[in-house]
């Protein structure tokens, strides 16, 4: 559904998208109503048009996949944690966590990582097998 | 209903593809006709048929009879057979004129050596059973109905029968002897989905569906799930429910295909799991079309877990 008065093209006149990033937002404002905040961003004078660009995907990203991208944030918010504590780097196998993977560089971490098992389950319950 | 006759040239029984990391079950798969009149919005068919011409039933029974033979030759001694005669169209929506459950109720009598390695499970969404009260073999036979709460079937499902009339033909199935499986498919998220649900569950108690915990074969479940094509033909239909259809979190699985976000599926079964067993005992529930993870997730063993 779309809000009114609200422009497409003033959003890609305002900010910066890449080519891929342009075709999503296009899809999703098809289907989510418009975040006010997006006015926000747009007008905040102190922000470059990628910064814009990169906060105003994010936004839409966040109202079209409320759930996938709350769970997202709290991994990336876990992997600092586990980065900081162990020098390790764990990422999703597959980003939208159809998989129970979790790659973890340098391999000979992992013993620490399996420290944080319990954080990593919080995300969605699930049961992790670190690679 | 419209369709026409005509000569299957492929093959009428295939062994079922589950997809990539998809808990199988080893279905065979029974096609005897090329498509599927009902025309469920949300249906994989509309993308795998142009849907020009009208369903065509395939009636040279001589070669699925072939067929069937040569499947049952090829069985040990310990091996079943699970035909499932609902994939690709609705297994009662051209009874009586087709005259396919009767062929498959006279080759079972036939050959009574195979009866007890064998069991076809009919599909449908409609109520359209009468066929069904002569057949002899009804021990072989598992009549499934897709159930979902009325508000689904008035919106995506508009040429079935209501939800009252299915569980009213399950019911007589019952009474003729069938056991029938419940498929809660697609399972439509929607806003109040357990209170939907547990309406549907009570209506199934009122008609003492699950009083005879042995006269229900299974409960399934299983989420909407789409193919990237059927999700782009959605998206240009003309029909007035694809933002609500689509508006949810699909994020593409392991098959390729597009699911409900994993949190949101593995809450959604874990939900109506529990809302199934306070309304019966029956333990024989099972995931169709998920992954292992999912199956985990929600507390279920696949090892488990036989359609036979």
């Amino acid at each position: 559904m779309k809000q009114k008065n609200f422009s497409l093209g003033h959003i890609f006149k305002m900010a910066y998208f890449t080519k891929t990033q342009r075709i999503n937002i296009k899809r999703w404002v098809r289907e989510i109503l418009v975040p006010v905040e997006a006015e926000k961003i747009l007008k905040d004078e102190k922000l470059t048009p990628h910064q814009k660009g990169d906060r105003i995907y994010k936004l839409f990203y966040s109202t079209r996949y409320p759930e996938l991208s709350a769970a997202q944030e709290k991994f990336k918010k876990i992997a600092e944690k586990i980065f900081r504590n162990t020098g390790a780097r764990i990422r999703l196998a597959d980003q939208y966590f159809e998989s129970n993977q979790i790659i973890v560089e340098p391999k000979e971490k992992i013993p620490d990582v399996e420290k944080f098992r319990t954080d990593l389950e919080s995300v969605i319950n699930w049961k992790p097998v670190l690679k | 209903m419209n369709f026409e006759f005509s000569k299957r040239k492929n093959k009428f029984i295939e062994k079922y593809e589950y997809g990539k990391e998809i808990v199988g079950f080893g279905e065979y798969v029974l096609r005897f006709a090329s498509s599927c009149p009902l025309g469920c919005f949300y249906c994989y068919l509309r993308d795998v048929n142009l849907q020009k011409h009208q369903p065509t039933v395939y009636t040279n029974f001589d070669k699925l009879r072939g067929e069937l033979e040569e499947l049952c030759r090829g069985l040990d001694n310990d091996c079943r057979i699970y035909l499932n005669a609902g994939e690709n169209s609705d297994s009662l929506v051209f009874e009586p004129q087709a005259g396919f459950i009767k062929f498959l109720d006279r080759f079972i009598s036939e050959k009574s050596c195979i009866r007890q390695k064998i069991k076809i499970e009919l599909r449908t969404k409609t109520d359209n059973i009468s066929c069904l009260k002569d057949i002899e073999n009804k021990d072989r036979f598992v009549i499934s109905f897709s159930i979902s709460p009325q508000s689904i079937i008035t919106k995506y499902e508009p040429r079935t029968a209501s939800l009252e009339n299915r569980l009213s033909a399950m019911q007589n199935c019952q009474t003729w002897g069938f056991s029938v499986g419940f498929r809660f498919e697609p399972i439509i998220l929607q806003e109040n989905i357990f209170e939907e649900y547990k309406k549907v569950l009570e209506l199934a108690k009122e008609k003492k569906l699950f009083n005879e915990p042995e006269k229900v074969h299974s409960i399934g479940l299983s989420c909407l799930r789409f193919t990237r094509g059927l999700m782009k033909k959605i998206m240009k239909s003309y029909s007035p429910w694809p933002g609500t259809l689509l508006s949810q979190e699909f994020v593409p699985c392991p098959d390729g295909k597009f699911r409900y976000f994993r949190a949101i599926r593995s809450r959604i079964y874990r939900g109506l799991i529990d809302l199934v067993k306070k309304y019966t005992s029956i333990d024989k529930v099972f995931l169709s079309s998920e992954p292992v993870y999912i199956w985990q997730d929600c507390g279920l063993n696949p090892s488990n877990f036989t359609l036979f």
